[in-house]
């Protein structure tokens, strides 16, 4: 039979590898402010107010802890909570925010911080070819919530909602236990209006409909 | 020849008449889900009812042609703003169970709507 938790299980890991926009490995140095680079640009690579960034393979432990971005140009970057430290090799990313609100698990969200739910909603299930052991097609939807601090613009939210996009891009599949599951080409997955969610959040919408098919085992 | 012409005439006539309550039986269903949660087919929960303000907002017409169906919403017929609509939707800031209904009646009905044509041609070509 159809296993939700497995499947709902699996959308969650591969939400947890989402990728929105990253440096690659350049130069950076640390400021009290934020990050500085002389070379390139940091708008250029996709970074926008709103989002959590997290650096990699500085020395202070302070730059390498993820953080909100505040402000971004295209040489610096404000986040509240870096520490000065020379200009090296060092890469800055934007993932899945750390706070994560899994269905019925709470969360306080931290504010100025982005924030991300889930919802995993069943769907109808039908049986679609003959027999005692015919296959069962349900129809379930996965929803990330994406929520960036209000005022921030869209630049965060719409990125997120992309980046999930471009990750459940349709007929992407994968196999959990015994189910395929296959993200819908029609309807694809859609990001849904910019939503004000107060206090202190605005929030985006992704729906992601799936297709899983299984023997009747039953 | 005319004959043919009269009988040509009535097939499309039938062929006219046989769209339009597919038609009607598609946006039935889709009403019942959107509003109602009472298409099984796509499993949809329906609106909440609070006030009954949201699920007396949805109206079903007909708006251009005859082969055409809107189903919106945005105020109830004693003119209450239901902005709220989109929220309940995507089942944000909202708590849901004590009245009925939920989020995602909408994008159930899409993700199930083959399956409403389906039924409904079944249903009206048996």
């Amino acid at each position: 039979m159809i296993n939700h938790y497995l499947i709902q299980k699996a959308l969650r890991a591969k939400l947890l590898t989402l990728e929105v926009c990253t440096t690659g490995s350049v130069t950076i140095s640390g400021t009290s402010t934020g990050y500085a680079r002389t070379t390139g640009s940091f708008l250029t690579d996709g970074f926008a107010p709103g989002m959590e960034v997290t650096g990699t393979s500085f020395g202070e432990s302070a730059n390498n802890t993820a953080k909100s971005i505040t402000s971004v140009t295209a040489l610096t970057m404000t986040c509240p909570g870096c520490t000065t430290e020379t200009a090296g090799t060092r890469t800055l990313a934007v993932g899945l925010p750390a706070d994560r609100a899994w269905e019925n698990i709470k969360l306080d969200p931290t504010t100025g911080s982005p924030w991300v739910e889930e919802q995993y909603v069943p769907g109808p299930m039908e049986k679609v070819t003959l027999g005692p052991l015919g296959q069962l097609e349900v129809l379930p939807i996965y929803a990330p919530r994406i929520y960036v601090p209000a005022g921030s613009g869209v630049g965060a939210a719409r990125s997120y909602a992309d980046a999930i996009i471009t990750l459940f891009a349709p007929s992407t599949s994968f196999t959990v236990s015994g189910h395929t599951v296959v993200v819908r080409s029609v309807p694809a997955p859609y990001s849904g209006q910019l939503l004000q969610a107060g206090p202190g959040f605005a929030v985006v919408p992704v729906t992601i409909p799936l297709r899983v098919r299984t023997a009747n085992s039953v | 020849m005319s004959k043919w012409f009269t009988q040509e005439e009535a097939f499309n006539l039938k062929l006219k008449e046989r769209l339009n309550d597919i038609h009607a039986n598609v946006a039935f269903r889709l009403r019942d889900s959107v509003v109602f949660g009472t298409e099984p087919l796509t499993a949809a929960p329906g609106q909440p009812v609070d006030t009954g303000n949201l699920k007396s907002s949805w109206i079903l017409s007909h708006p251009e042609k005859l082969l055409s169906t809107l189903l919106a919403t945005g105020k109830t017929p004693d003119g209450e703003e239901v902005g709220y609509a989109r929220y309940i939707e995507e089942g944000v800031g909202m708590t849901f169970g004590a009245h009925g209904g939920g989020p995602h009646s909408i994008a159930l009905t899409v993700s199930a709507f083959k399956k409403l044509v389906k039924a409904a041609v079944s249903e009206e070509v048996s």
